[in-house]
């Protein structure tokens, strides 16, 4: 893996971290709430967290380019290619999260305008996220091209955001007076128990794809994918079970432990996230070699 | 779309880099493409704004002589096509390039071609040298070769063995022109490629031309390439092509090689694979078949060969042993039968059997010889047997069949190797080449059983080294380090002096450096290698760069400094020299042949004769042997060589031919410190030793040790990883490839690569020379390079 | 619709690699980008009998570039169509739109597009489209000592030479390449066995 591909593993992931990281807290945290001071405060901390990430993201993909200036050019194959669609849709979820997070400083009472951009930004960053995984679901590299890919991305997508989310939360998560941050939390626990479901899914496709005659991928598969594929998912299951107790403490027992434990789980995430995005590329094998 | 103009720019622009930025473009250069325009020998092309011309790719010593299409722009070449002439037929094919010609760009703008004339500073062997001029470096070379003919004579002077530049006006041969005029040198006979070859085949047949036309070949109804590789070391351009043309036509083809070589891979219907050095068991074993079931050609036999069996025996030598004798073992107890030579050959007896029934049965039929095997212990035996075998199945002066033996071209043994007259040598002393190092050590004591000829002891030890265009001085002869010890004794060689186009492992040995030109940079002209029926020519394309000279100005300009500069030139400039040489071609090999303008407004950088009808070697003695004897002592094929037999040397000169166990044998005591034998085939990508530097080629055919996945399993190596080869002689260090193509009990070292030791003295650059014997065969003096046994050892981690 | 096309007879291939230099000669390709290559394949191995070794092998060579597939998977990938597909079916770059985003050599099954890294632009196997446009050969084609490699039209090439495509080359039905071989004669009835690429140093 070159220097260059590691800023589109960046890319993509704190793409899928702000993807999530939005849709999560719109549902989950609901606009009659906006009253609130404390909620609006958690909301701005939010955004002030997104808004930079996107960013960065948008800046980190021109670096993967051998002739950026050109990228002007990267819309002129909507109707065929997967990674001209991202690009219209990593720009046009940029664009919407600013313009939100604009009015929402600026205008926070307009809240059905807020409203409709939000409903557009989460379906912008739904359809983001499957073109990002569409682009790797190539016929042309087997191991590549299953459910897994997309199942992957949307995955990564809930579990980085809802975990950046908790990072955000997590000095006002004590003070259990806001009963909606406390909602929340519990909405997130349930959400990562699912998460869980995939996880082994996708873990299941993994041996799944060790253990099958690659027929039609001969020149493709690679053996040292595979223990790399493993590490990630063994570190996904680890970081989960991780979670549980602190969900526990904090949902049941209504007790908190304090943040160490997110933050360690938020580590390990992006730790099983970027070994899993090598053996990615490390599956990727081209002709023959 | 890509502009192409942008890139050719570009291309010049990094040509002129690489030169060091020493060459400018000067009006003297501008004038060099001027003069080729006036002279109407350069055409244009749609698409491209430079000139074209069409010369002969620069020969070397490969099997090849080529056409390149040179795309010239601004003084450069920026592009090198092959032959396109509309027609590509059989009669006449294209002389399409080969890898090493598309790649010349690499060679002709190395950045570390030699620029300027340099003597030596370190110590000799070194390779410390300092800048000097070419007026001094002259003056050094003329007074060393006065002072070393006045000290000990002109047999003190050599110019070795050199095949760097080999067309007709350059190379080694400029050398001798001037040493002859100056009153000779040191002579030699034989070659490194075909010693044994050479002197062998007339044993049999009393000449070297053997060989029929090759478009003959297609006549051919099963061809045994018997270790000749002609896909990988161009032995003749087309030769590989006509072969395909011979299988497509119907012809079965078997390679036996030890090596599955991409001859065996892309010209033949079954490999065999033999132990080297043992191929006088198999030839033996197939007469022992072809005999005992009646397939040999009884009529031809009785008619034209000697020796056949006891009937057939010289007179007065009735009791010796013919070759029927030594086959049944009816004197040595030893029948040579498919079972005897199975466990000598590795070889299981079945094929044995049925490829010596193939080949008495599918006639006609030829077994190649290639030049491997001679160049190995006791190299003449394997050429002689291979003789016998096409003579006792009548193989002989027929369509489609094929003596064996150097299998010179049919009538005139093809092409001109030297066209550039050298006259006489008024040294009479001739050393066998490959005994060269010996006349260092000891030229006094040499005498007949040296080889040595025209005189009964050499007059002296070799005092001076001129070497031109060679690199045999020490990366292609034997056993390097010895010849590197020898070499750095300065009381032993007192003066070398090396002209070439880089500091090769031998110019590292120079105590005089002088940059040569490339074939580009002036006029050359060449007509076939071993075959072929064309002539090619090399006009000047370019200005010689920096302060590089032709070789013929080199010698012109020494030739000057003893005031014989008029007698040297005879008035010729390179080109009129070309011209005279076309001349000569007329009046003999080439009537047809237009003056050399004509060729040159063709521009098809060739002239080539069609062969619709292929001659045919023999085939008068064949229709009448007794009207048309072959020059032997006898008139007839000797299968029993009274010659041979009177050297009373029989163990290893016998007068049939016999498998003797090599010196170093996986049958002899050697094979438990060294179990593995070593070959060194011919590279794809280099001549020798020529084109070892080119990037593009050592890139594309990088130097590896290649193993068998049995030894280097046995070894616990894993491909990829650096090993040591050694033996007594030496060590070469390289990373290895595990290759299933090479026979168990084999490791293969291309040969070539310049010898480069690093500080423990093992050879990192993988000279397979580093591991060779400078033993020489009993008969011809030859080179037994490939006669080695060696181990093998991990080196370190994976490279 | 033409549709041109390289044939390959691997029968007769000795791996010499002058259609490999020629291609980089005609195009100043530095040594990373190998528009076309060729691979020295074999398969089998040596069984050791009665003190005897006996091979069981089966080798050939393939010299491949772009196939100029008839379903681009680069074309289709490209997000700039800097990547496209003429009216005579040759795939090339246009070096003017390219981002350099390397999408094309993750789609192409055949490695063929290839990064440089000095332009930061896509490059590959344009087919020697201005000799085409000049009636020339490619020059590959033009270059082959063993006279083994050949172009014409697909479809009419296809009827002459149907043999399927071998070891190392993916299955026809990802990209429909346009390219035809004919098989070494020496691996019928042995296409089972286990192959594998002797000089992945030189193709990689």
């Amino acid at each position: 893996m070159t220097g260059s591909e590691w800023t589109l593993v960046f890319f993509t992931l704190i793409t899928q971290m702000c993807v999530g990281g939005f849709i999560l807290q719109d549902i989950m945290i609901h606009y009659r709430h906006h009253d609130d001071p404390n909620i609006l405060k958690v909301k701005k901390g939010i955004l002030r967290t997104l808004l930079p990430l996107i960013i960065i993201a948008v800046i980190l993909s021109f670096f993967h380019l051998g002739k950026p200036v050109h990228a002007i050019y990267s819309l002129n194959n909507l109707q065929s290619s997967w990674l001209s669609r991202e690009i219209m849709l990593v720009s046009v979820f940029a664009i919407l999260l600013i313009s939100y997070a604009l009015i929402f400083w600026r205008y926070p009472e307009s809240r059905s305008l807020l409203k409709i951009i939000a409903i557009l930004e989460m379906i912008t960053g739904l359809f983001l996220i499957y073109s990002m995984s569409r682009i790797y679901t190539l016929s042309t590299i087997p191991v590549w091209n299953s459910m897994a890919t997309p199942v992957e991305f949307f995955t990564a997508s809930f579990l980085l955001g809802g975990l950046l989310l908790m990072l955000v939360f997590q000095r006002r998560l004590f003070k259990l007076e806001i009963r909606e941050l406390a909602n929340f939390s519990r909405r997130i626990s349930v959400l990562y128990l699912l998460l869980i479901i995939l996880l082994m899914i996708d873990l299941g496709n993994t041996i799944y794809y060790h253990y099958i005659d690659y027929e039609i991928s001969r020149m493709t598969a690679e053996d040292t994918s595979y223990i790399i594929n493993l590490t990630k998912s063994i570190l996904h299951i680890a970081s989960i079970l991780i979670l549980i107790p602190q969900f526990y403490q904090f949902n049941i027992k209504k007790h908190f432990s304090g943040v160490l434990g997110f933050r360690i789980i938020f580590f390990l995430l992006i730790l099983a996230e970027l070994i899993g995005r090598y053996g990615f590329y490390a599956s990727y094998v081209s002709p023959g070699f | 779309m890509v502009n192409k103009n942008k890139i050719d720019r570009r291309c010049f622009l990094k040509w002129s880099a690489a030169l060091g930025g020493g060459l400018a473009v000067s009006s003297s250069l501008l004038g060099c493409m001027d003069k080729l325009k006036e002279q109407g020998i350069i055409t244009t092309e749609k698409g491209f704004d430079g000139f074209i011309i069409r010369a002969g790719c620069p020969a070397h010593n490969c099997g090849g002589r080529c056409v390149l299409k040179l795309f010239v722009q601004d003084n450069k070449i920026i592009r090198i096509e092959t032959d396109d002439r509309p027609t590509d037929e059989i009669d006449d094919p294209q002389l399409r390039a080969c890898v090493r010609g598309r790649a010349y760009r690499r060679r002709q703008y190395h950045p570390d071609r030699l620029k300027y004339p340099m003597k030596r500073i370190g110590k000799r062997g070194e390779g410390k040298f300092e800048r000097i001029s070419w007026d001094e470096a002259l003056d050094i070379l003329a007074a060393q070769i006065k002072r070393v003919k006045e000290e000990y004579g002109n047999s003190a002077i050599y110019i070795p063995y050199g095949t760097g530049s080999y067309n007709q006006i350059n190379g080694r041969q400029t050398a001798v022109r001037l040493m002859n005029l100056l009153g000779g040198c040191l002579g030699y006979y034989n070659s490194y490629s075909w010693a044994c070859i050479s002197q062998a085949t007339p044993t049999v047949f009393g000449t070297n031309i053997t060989g029929n036309q090759r478009q003959d070949w297609l006549s051919s109804k099963y061809i045994i390439m018997w270790g000749w590789n002609p896909a990988e070391m161009r032995d003749g351009t087309n030769s590989d092509f006509l072969i395909k043309k011979a299988r497509e036509k119907g012809a079965k083809v078997v390679c036996i090689d030890p090596r599955m070589s991409m001859s065996a891979v892309a010209l033949a219907d079954e490999w065999i694979p033999i132990r080297p050095g043992t191929d006088v068991a198999l030839m033996s074993a197939m007469a022992h078949v072809i005999i005992s079931e009646n397939l040999h050609d009884k009529e031809f036999i009785d008619k034209c060969c000697l020796g056949f069996d006891h009937s057939q025996m010289p007179s007065g030598m009735e009791n010796e042993e013919s070759y029927t004798d030594y086959i049944f073992g009816r004197k040595d107890d030893v029948e040579k039968t498919p079972l005897w030579a199975e466990s000598i050959t590795g070889i299981p007896r079945d094929n044995i059997i049925r490829i010596a029934r193939e080949y008495a049965t599918n006639k006609p039929s030829m077994l190649y010889q290639g030049y491997g095997m001679q160049r190995r212990a006791y190299g003449e035996q394997p050429v002689r047997a291979g003789c016998v075998l096409a003579s006792i199945t009548g193989n002989v002066g027929l369509h489609g069949a094929w003596a064996s033996g150097l299998g010179l071209q049919a009538k005139d043994g093809g092409p001109f190797w030297n066209a550039f007259p050298v006259g006489g040598n008024p040294i009479r002393d001739r050393i066998p080449v490959f005994l060269w190092t010996e006349a260092v050590l000891h030229g006094k004591d040499m005498g007949k059983e040296y080889g040595v000829k025209g005189v009964e002891k050499l007059d002296n030890d070799i005092k001076l080294i001129w070497a031109v265009a060679s690199n045999a001085l020490i990366n292609q002869h034997a056993d390097v380090n010895r010849t590197a010890k020898i070499l750095q004794d300065e009381s032993k060689v007192e003066f070398i002096a090396v002209q070439d186009n880089f500091l090769t492992a031998s110019g590292r040995f120079a105590d005089l450096i002088l940059p040569a030109c490339t074939q580009f940079e002036t006029w050359g002209l060449e007509d076939g290698w071993k075959y072929g029926d064309e002539v090619i020519i090399m006009p000047q394309i370019l200005e010689p760069p920096f302060e590089t000279k032709s070789d013929y100005a080199i010698s012109s300009e020494l030739a000057e400094r003893f005031g014989l500069g008029d007698e040297y030139t005879e008035g010729r400039t390179e080109k009129e020299w070309i011209e005279w040489i076309v001349e000569q071609y007329k009046r003999t090999r080439f009537p047809k042949i237009p003056s050399l303008d004509k060729i040159k407004e063709e521009n098809t950088g060739v002239f080539a004769h069609q062969i619709t009808e292929p001659e045919i070697a023999f085939d008068a003695f064949r229709k009448n042997p007794r009207s048309n004897p072959l020059p032997t002592e006898s008139g007839k094929i000797e299968i029993f060589s009274k010659k041979l037999f009177e050297l009373k040397d029989p163990e290893v000169i016998p007068a049939v031919p016999k498998y003797i166990q090599e010196w170093e044998s996986p049958f002899g005591k050697e094979a438990e410190k060294y179990p593995l034998q070593a070959m060194g085939h011919h590279y794809m990508g280099r001549v020798h030793s020529t084109h070892a530097n080119n990037d593009w080629l050592s890139e594309l055919f990088p130097q590896r040790v290649f193993i068998n996945p049995l030894d280097a399993e046995k070894r616990n190596i894993r491909n990829g990883e650096k090993v040591k080869v050694f033996n007594d002689r030496g060590s070469v260090v390289l990373p290895c490839r595990i290759n299933p193509k090479i026979m168990p009990g084999l490791v293969d070292i291309p040969e070539g690569a310049w010898w480069e030791p690093d500080e423990q003295g093992n050879d990192v650059g993988g000279c397979v020379n580093t591991l060779t014997s400078h033993r020489w065969t009993p008969y011809a003096f030859g080179n037994a390079q490939h006669t080695i046994m060696v181990e093998i050892e991990k080196y370190g981690e994976v490279s | 619709m033409k549709q041109y096309a390289f044939y390959f007879d691997s029968n007769a291939c000795s791996g010499c690699k002058a259609c490999e230099m020629a291609c980089r000669d005609k195009h100043d390709l530095p040594e990373d980008l190998r528009w076309r290559r060729v691979y020295e394949i074999a398969g089998g191995q040596w069984s050791q009998d009665n003190k005897l070794s006996i091979p069981e092998l089966v080798a050939y060579n393939i010299s491949l570039s772009c196939n100029h597939c008839e379903d681009p998977a680069c074309v289709h990938a490209c997000p700039t169509s800097a990547m496209q597909k003429r009216e005579d079916g040759i795939v090339f770059i246009d070096p003017e739109k390219c981002m350099g985003c390397k999408y094309c050599s993750w789609a192409c099954p055949y490695d063929a597009p290839q990064y440089d890294k000095r332009t930061g632009l896509m490059t590959k196997c344009d087919f020697c489209m201005d000799y085409i446009d000049q009636g020339k050969e490619p020059s590959c084609v033009a270059a082959c000592p063993m006279r083994v490699l050949d172009f014409g039209e697909l479809h009419a090439m296809k009827k002459r030479y149907p043999d399927k495509h071998v070891y190392p080359l993916p299955t026809e039905q990802l990209t429909k390449p346009a390219f035809c071989i004919s098989q070494h004669a020496h691996l019928k009835g042995k296409e089972n066995m286990e192959f594998s690429i002797l000089n992945k140093e030189e193709v990689s």
